[in-house]
């Protein structure tokens, strides 16, 4: 086995017996990254000499005993809307191509504090805003699996360089998805936290209510690694949840006896791809041969979830997206004639097609006239969808089922259909609109051999029976063992 | 309403943005559909339905009390001003707004 392939805990123990040092280690990611990333293009901006300076530095911090995190001089990378400081974080757009964040985000800290090997920051979509990673102002990032086709989005970086290897671990975020889709779309394990449970200090906003910052990994247990040193109170974010956390890692237990589990019937309607809809049958299976009770439920407003989610989404964004006159940061448009043209050309210069439609929809449905009938009618609709979601989990522990009807589709089918890329979001948006925490596992592949995602949904902060019920599946199943074949 | 031209060019003044003919034309036929989409959601009953209730539900999620008001550390001027200004800027610099 290859470097690149082991994950964060075979790393680990390879580092603590010194079978490899970190620095080693890191040097390998950096030179596959040299060979991969000109073809998958994963990455926005490659830290080589950061990288390495730390790789030395947690290295000497290892060897005098006073760093034994499990994350210790594991090479990493980062979504490239979480602030690093020194480091350039553009959002993936024009706007903010020049910016150098002043501070780390919270959760940057954390895994600095643990040891974390930062290799680079990673491709999205504009502002986080797509499904598909095509709406990037940089490059166009590569599914590994089939490089024709997309990684998936908003995070579709980091769900590439963990599937192809670029990154041991990776942060994205999910505000509609936008973590779970590209895992399911690259095979890889995904979590989006309950709201509040990791701190959003220095994520670039988008939409705030629902923003969400998460790890992509390739197994369950690196996820319960990565949960475990990122989740926590920070005082930065006033949404910051003050319950204590608990390990993990405690969580990782095989056996999910009497557990209840339900499954949307609207989850697996005729909208869903075929073998998408089998691979999630065939889940439920799994888990009933291993004794748990699965059984057919429904979410009534599901046909209203889409909307009700791009309202709020829309209108935070609008109001959000404010910030950028170019005054304090950004682009800067050149030679203004006054204020109001310096602000309007600096904006329409720097924001790209895709952002300047999510600020025109949300500047819309929050104008005056019509913020009755789409903004505060979405927020109703969003306290009748979580009151839907208090009553299934009044009798369930986790609902599964697809994370996308379908599986990763080819660059430029469905970019200029927004109605239908927007749409192609419903299983995983009603997790963001209640809060509730998400996780995406491989559960089986396409006739193309594509990676198909089991979409598990738990109760606000139970992450705990989420990651047992992931793992479970995990540990007697063998899809998250394949590998996309790369040419190296 | 409609999305007309007019509709779409009220919003753009109002967020800041500036269309040139293609993209307003592409936004009135986008805006429009994604729109009537988002029409769907009249159907749906939500009387007696309090538009602030969504956040009842996470009382643990959200701060209660503020904290003091405590001095704290500042950032560096040189760093969070724009990366264009003058080295030696202490102030960002915008066009002239008064005559």
């Amino acid at each position: 086995m290859k470097l690149h392939e082991y994950t964060i805990t075979q790393l680990h123990e390879l580092i603590s017996k010194k079978e490899v040092s970190v620095p080693e280690l890191t040097r390998y990611m950096l030179d596959r990254i040299d060979r991969l990333d000109s073809n998958l293009e994963c990455y926005i901006t490659v830290t080589q000499k950061h990288a390495m300076e730390r790789a030395e530095s947690v290295q000497k911090m290892i060897d005098e005993g006073v760093l034994n995190s499990p994350l210790a001089g594991i090479p990493m990378a980062i979504k490239d809307n979480i602030c690093t400081k020194g480091i350039p974080t553009t959002c993936a757009s024009k706007m903010l191509g020049n910016f150098v964040p002043p501070y780390d985000a919270h959760v940057v800290k954390k895994l600095y504090d643990n040891g974390a090997v930062v290799l680079g920051k990673l491709n999205m979509d504009e502002f986080a805003m797509g499904s598909s990673t095509e709406s990037s102002y940089f490059k166009k990032t590569k599914n590994p699996w089939d490089t024709q086709r997309v990684p998936g989005g908003s995070s579709g970086g980091s769900a590439a360089a963990v599937a192809a290897g670029e990154a041991i671990y990776a942060l994205g975020s999910d505000t509609g998805g936008s973590i779970r889709q590209p895992a399911s779309f690259c095979g890889c394990v995904g979590l989006k936290p309950t709201y509040g449970l990791v701190s959003r200090f220095g994520l670039v906003a988008y939409a705030s209510s629902f923003d969400q910052i998460g790890p992509l990994t390739k197994t369950v247990t690196d996820c319960a690694l990565v949960l475990n040193a990122i989740a926590g109170h920070d005082p930065m974010d006033l949404t910051s949840s003050r319950r204590q956390h608990p390990d993990y890692t405690k969580a990782l237990i095989n056996d999910v006896k009497g557990m209840k589990i339900g499954i949307p019937r609207e989850f697996i309607a005729d909208n869903v791809q075929k073998d998408v809809r089998d691979a999630v049958l065939n889940a439920a299976k799994v888990f009933s041969n291993l004794g748990a009770e699965c059984e057919e439920i429904s979410i009534p407003s599901m046909e209203y979830v889409v909307p009700t989610y791009y309202i709020i989404a829309l209108a935070e964004a609008s109001s959000n997206l404010a910030r950028y006159d170019g005054v304090k940061f950004g682009y800067r448009a050149a030679n203004p004639k006054d204020m109001l043209d310096f602000c309007m050309r600096s904006r329409s210069e720097g924001f790209g097609t895709e952002v300047k439609r999510r600020i025109l929809l949300g500047t819309y449905v929050l104008s005056s006239g019509y913020y009755d009938a789409y903004y505060k009618k979405a927020l109703k609709a969003r306290a009748l969808i979580i009151r839907q979601f208090n009553k299934i989990f009044e009798k369930y522990d986790i609902i599964i089922g697809p994370v996308a009807p379908t599986t990763a589709y080819k660059i430029g089918e469905k970019i200029n259909d927004p109605v239908q890329m927007y749409m192609e979001d419903i299983f995983t948006v009603p997790v963001n609109i209640a809060g509730l925490p998400a996780i995406s596992i491989s559960c089986g592949f396409d006739s193309s051999f594509l990676p198909i995602g089991l979409q598990i949904i738990a109760n606000r902060f139970d992450e705990p029976t989420l990651i047992r019920a992931a793992y479970t599946f995990e540990q007697n199943t063998d899809f998250h063992k394949a590998k996309p074949s790369l040419d190296e | 309403m409609a999305i007309t031209k007019e509709v779409i060019e009220y919003i753009a003044m109002l967020a800041r943005l500036q269309l040139d003919e293609d993209e307003e034309n592409n936004m009135v036929s986008d805006i429009s559909r994604i729109i009537s989409y988002f029409d769907k959601l009249k159907e749906l009953d939500t009387s007696n339905i309090d538009a602030m209730e969504f956040l009842s539900v996470d009382e643990d999620v959200f701060d209660k009390a503020l904290r003091d008001d405590v001095i704290g550390k500042s950032y560096d001027r040189r760093e969070l001003l724009h990366p264009e200004e003058e080295k030696d800027s202490e102030y960002f610099t915008v066009p002239r707004v008064v005559e």
